[in-house]
């Protein structure tokens, strides 16, 4: 049977803050505004890859995933600048305390993107229009967090709509999409222009002769679910397309990790077990800040190709790789835990490598269990008395004020990177 | 000269007002360092940062095609110049 386009009103709201890092960057350096620069998670290698542009740097061509080296000839003079994580998390903050002034349920995408849900509010009843708020938040942006600042409103029957409205008029654009002009921005728009198609998904589209969004709008369920998607997922496309929302969905927590690409790329076991367990040190803070324990645990590794001399400009995807992964029958989340069993998985990688980047991730998390009572204190119970004292010394005087001997000499801390489209750590 | 580290004590003096949603918003106005008196006109952003229980608001603001970054320790009540910038590549 085929379904009509929605025809309810408009109640979805999805605003994004453009060039999100490098927007900020520039509203907190105003020297900077106007000029094209770029964000990297790392400064020391040509192969880094910028994760957000600013739009005087998109116009030269530099795009999300280029590498340094390439931004630079393609925007000569380009100021290419470290991840702040601080500024990004106050922003988010910010962001997000502005849109809870306006909607009942707020939905936080990512670290610069927020979904507003008006659906039961008395707004329109009262006669204000969302385009209407929708100036306002934009305004409160502004003064908030400074003149720089612009976002894209986008407001729509459903999450995949009020998204795709965002997207049109970058920057500082507010648009409206409903049942009275969906067709005609299908048909203006290209495939890959709807979020969620990749190129994979398009060219299954293309070999179905399905060329334009307006194409896809109209394909029947069918061909979508039996055909192009080959599964659920094209029984979603059918509603999502017509302003049904089929996103309204979240997901817990379901991975703690943390990466880290060597600085100093070694070999050296005693050296890469130190780097093992700093990884420890952070993915346990992360536990015990969420009440979580772990059953799994992957370890990847990448290592500088055999020929290489190590130095930093190696391409990090190309690089050999090696990693296994384990589910352990008991639950964990303490540092010592955590580290044996990661100490473990390392003890298997081959040995004379040397290793550029560690990868730690732990996985079938569930709630934390109040550990089991004993009349007498066990040596268990005692380390993590030991433990839990220098969690709250590090809480109060800062990250690895205090650390086991084990680390003296190599205090220095692991920085934290932004991973983007990721709101998992800031939260708490 | 691109950005420069300076970490030295400094003398501000800020006015401090109610903000939109109750909270306040602290602003440098006069920043006194190295026997100079500069005049904060332009401002940039201001952000809280934490080291352990420590808060450290950061301000930065241009002086001059100057960018400062100011960072104000909210328990020691003490103001100190990070860094300052000229906005050009390092």
């Amino acid at each position: 049977m085929e379904i009509p386009i929605n025809t309810a009103s408009p109640l979805t709201m999805h605003v994004d803050l453009n060039a999100c890092f490098a927007m900020t960057e520039q509203q907190a350096n105003p020297l900077l505004q106007g000029r094209p620069i770029a964000v990297t998670n790392r400064l020391s290698s040509d192969w880094s890859t910028i994760i957000a542009p600013s739009y005087e740097a998109k116009r030269l061509g530099v795009r999300c995933g280029t590498r340094v080296g390439e931004a630079k000839r393609l925007a000569p003079g380009i100021v290419i600048l470290e991840t702040d994580p601080p500024k990004y998390r106050y922003v988010h903050g910010v962001l997000k305390s502005i849109f809870e002034d306006y909607a009942p349920r707020v939905t936080m995408k990512s670290i610069d993107e927020g979904v507003l849900d008006f659906r039961g509010t008395d707004y329109v009843r009262r006669g204000r229009s969302l385009q209407a708020i929708g100036y306002e938040i934009k305004a409160r942006i502004r003064e908030e967090l400074g003149n720089w600042m612009t976002v894209n409103v986008g407001i729509g029957p459903n999450w995949f709509l009020a998204k795709l409205a965002a997207s049109l008029n970058k920057p500082d654009g507010l648009n409206v999409i409903d049942h009275t002009n969906l067709e005609g921005i299908y048909l203006c728009s290209a495939l890959t222009d709807l979020n969620g198609i990749n190129v994979r998904f398009r060219n299954r589209l293309l070999a179905q002769g399905i060329t334009t969004p307006y194409e896809f709008l109209h394909a029947p369920e069918q061909v979508l679910t039996k055909q192009v998607f080959r599964s659920i997922n094209g029984r979603h496309w059918y509603h999502r397309l017509r302003g049904y929302e089929v996103d309204d969905i979240s997901f817990g927590m379901r991975h703690v990790g943390k990466q880290y690409v060597l600085h100093h790329r070694t070999a050296e076991p005693q050296e890469l077990r130190q780097v093992l367990y700093k990884l420890c040190y952070y993915i346990s803070r992360r536990l015990r800040r969420y009440d979580l324990a772990a059953r799994g645990l992957w370890l990847d590794i990448k290592y500088t190709p055999a020929h290489s001399s190590g130095h930093l400009d190696t391409p990090p995807d190309s690089l050999p790789r090696w990693f296994q992964r384990h589910c352990f029958s008991e639950a964990f989340y303490s540092l010592e835990d955590l580290y044996e069993k990661a100490a473990w998985l390392f003890s298997q990688s081959p040995p004379g490598l040397t290793v550029q980047q560690f990868s730690l991730t732990t996985y079938q998390l569930g709630q934390r269990q109040g550990d089991q009572l004993y009349l007498y204190e066990t040596a268990l119970q005692r380390g993590e008395r030991v433990e839990q004292a220098l969690q709250a010394v590090n809480d109060r005087y800062g990250e690895l004020t205090l650390v086991p001997a084990s680390l003296l000499g190599h205090e220095k801390h692991v920085p934290e990177k932004i991973a983007f489209g990721s709101v998992r750590y800031l939260t708490k | 000269m691109a950005t420069e580290i300076i970490n030295e004590p400094v003398t501000i003096l800020a006015s401090f007002r109610r903000g939109l949603r109750g909270g306040g918003i602290a602003q440098p106005e006069i920043m006194h360092w190295r026997g100079r008196r500069y005049r904060i006109a332009r401002m940039g952003l201001r952000y809280p940062t934490q080291q352990g229980h420590r808060m450290l608001h950061r301000f930065t603001f241009v002086v001059n095609e100057t960018m400062f970054e100011v960072e104000f320790d909210a328990e020691n009540l003490t103001w100190q110049l990070t860094k300052t910038s000229d906005g050009n590549p390092d």
